[in-house]
C-alpha cells in the first residue's frame, strides 16, 4: 500500500501532456497499484492522473462506485474520449488544487477508449458523474485544469470553506 | 510568518484599494487572501495580509495612522483566534439554504437561530432585496456546515414550518462538488 504525495498547482508537472505507454511492465504496473492507494487515501474522491502524483505515464483512474453503485472503477491506460454528447454543469474540486471548486461545464456523455492493464483495447460509453470523471482525469494527462474551463471566475469559482476546529 | 485580519470601511470613492494596500506594500506586507465588497455605497474590505519578520501588529497599526486620519476609512486589526484552520476535502456536509419571499424583519434571525441551535456553521450568505414598494421580494442564500449528528430530513421539516410562520418558501439541498 504506498500512498503517494499530491502534486499541487502551479508545479509545472501538472501542465505537461503526458507520455503514451508503449509497454505494461512491473513499473507500470506498481503506478497502477500506487495511483489506486492513493486515490483511495481521499474519502469521496473519484479520480486521479498519474501527473497528480508525480509521474508522466498517460494513465488514470476513474472510480464512481462510491456514487454509483453500478459502477466498475476504470483503469485508463493512454485514454481518448472520441465522442462528446450534451452538456452538464457540475462543481468540480481537484487534490491538485486545495483550495478551490468551480462550476465546470462538461458534456453529459463521452465515448472513451483506453487500453486496459492486460493491453486489451477497450472502448465504454459513460454517462454523468462518470463521463465528467473521465473528461476531468483526460484534462490532466493532457496538462489541463479544471479551472481552465470555467466561464465567469467572478460567479463560477469558489473557495473552500475552512473551518475553526 | 504572523498573519492578522484587517477590515477597512468607508464611504465609496476611487482609490480606497489602492491607498490600503500602498500602505502594506510600502512595508512589505504580502496579502494572502481578501474578500471586498460594496453595499448601498459604502465599501468594505476584509484582508489577511502576513507581516515581515521585524514588524507586529501594533506596528502595522501605526503604520495606517496619517492614512486614518486624512482619510474617512474605518480601520481594524485583529489577530487570529488560536485554533486549527482545517480545509475539509471533500465537503459532504455542506448545504446551501435559499429563502424567498416577502421582505420582513427577523427572517435573517430566525434562520440563524435555528442553524445555530443545531451547531450548524454559517460561512456565507448574500442577502438581495428584489423589486420596489409594496412587491419586494426577499432572497437570501446562505452556505452552512451541518454537524454530521444532524438529522437532514428533521431539519428540512423545521424549515418547513419556519417557512409557513415567516411565509417564505426555504429549500436547502446539499452542496455537490466532486473532487478528481
Amino acid at each position: 500500500m504506498t500512498v503517494r504525495r499530491i502534486v499541487e498547482y502551479p508545479n509545472p508537472l501538472l501542465r505537461h501532456e503526458t507520455i503514451p505507454v508503449a509497454k505494461i511492465d512491473s513499473r507500470i504496473r506498481q503506478l497502477i497499484t500506487d495511483l489506486i492507494d492513493t486515490l483511495h487515501a481521499f474519502p469521496g474522491c473519484v479520480g486521479i492522473a498519474a501527473n497528480q502524483i508525480g509521474e508522466r505515464d498517460r494513465i488514470a483512474i476513474v472510480d464512481v462506485s462510491e456514487k454509483e453503485k453500478d459502477k466498475n472503477a476504470l483503469i485508463l491506460i493512454n485514454p481518448q474520449i472520441v465522442s462528446f454528447i450534451g452538456e452538464k454543469f457540475l462543481r468540480e474540486g481537484c487534490l491538485s488544487v486545495q483550495n478551490l471548486t468551480a462550476n465546470v461545464k462538461r458534456s453529459d456523455e463521452v465515448v472513451v477508449e483506453w487500453m486496459d492493464e492486460s493491453g486489451k483495447e477497450r472502448v465504454h460509453h459513460a454517462h454523468g458523474i462518470e463521463a465528467v470523471c473521465i473528461q476531468h482525469e483526460v484534462d490532466h494527462l493532457n496538462g489541463g485544469l479544471f479551472i481552465d474551463r470555467v466561464l465567469n471566475a467572478q460567479t463560477d469559482i469558489f473557495r473552500r470553506k475552512k473551518y475553526l476546529h | 510568518m504572523k498573519k492578522l485580519i484587517l477590515t477597512v470601511l468607508g464611504q465609496d470613492r476611487p482609490g480606497i484599494v489602492a491607498e490600503v494596500t500602498g500602505v502594506l506594500f510600502k512595508h512589505h506586507c504580502n496579502i494572502e487572501d481578501s474578500s471586498m465588497t460594496i453595499l448601498e455605497g459604502e465599501f468594505a474590505m476584509l484582508l489577511v495580509v502576513s507581516l515581515p519578520e521585524n514588524m507586529n501588529s501594533s506596528d502595522l497599526k501605526e503604520k495606517f495612522d496619517s492614512l486614518v486620519k486624512k482619510s474617512d476609512l474605518y480601520i481594524n486589526i485583529k489577530s487570529f483566534a488560536e485554533g486549527v484552520l482545517k480545509s475539509v476535502v471533500p465537503e459532504p456536509r455542506n448545504y446551501v439554504i435559499s429563502v424567498i419571499g416577502a421582505d420582513k424583519p427577523g427572517i435573517v434571525y430566525h434562520i440563524a437561530k435555528l442553524l445555530a441551535e443545531h451547531d450548524a456553521n454559517i460561512t456565507d450568505v448574500e442577502t438581495k432585496r428584489i423589486g420596489k414598494g409594496d412587491r419586494v421580494v426577499y432572497a437570501m442564500i446562505l452556505e452552512s456546515n451541518i454537524p454530521v449528528n444532524v438529522k437532514i430530513p428533521q431539519l428540512e421539516s423545521e424549515f418547513a414550518e419556519l417557512g409557513k410562520k415567516l411565509s417564505v418558501e426555504i429549500t436547502i439541498k446539499p452542496i455537490e462538488s466532486l473532487t478528481f
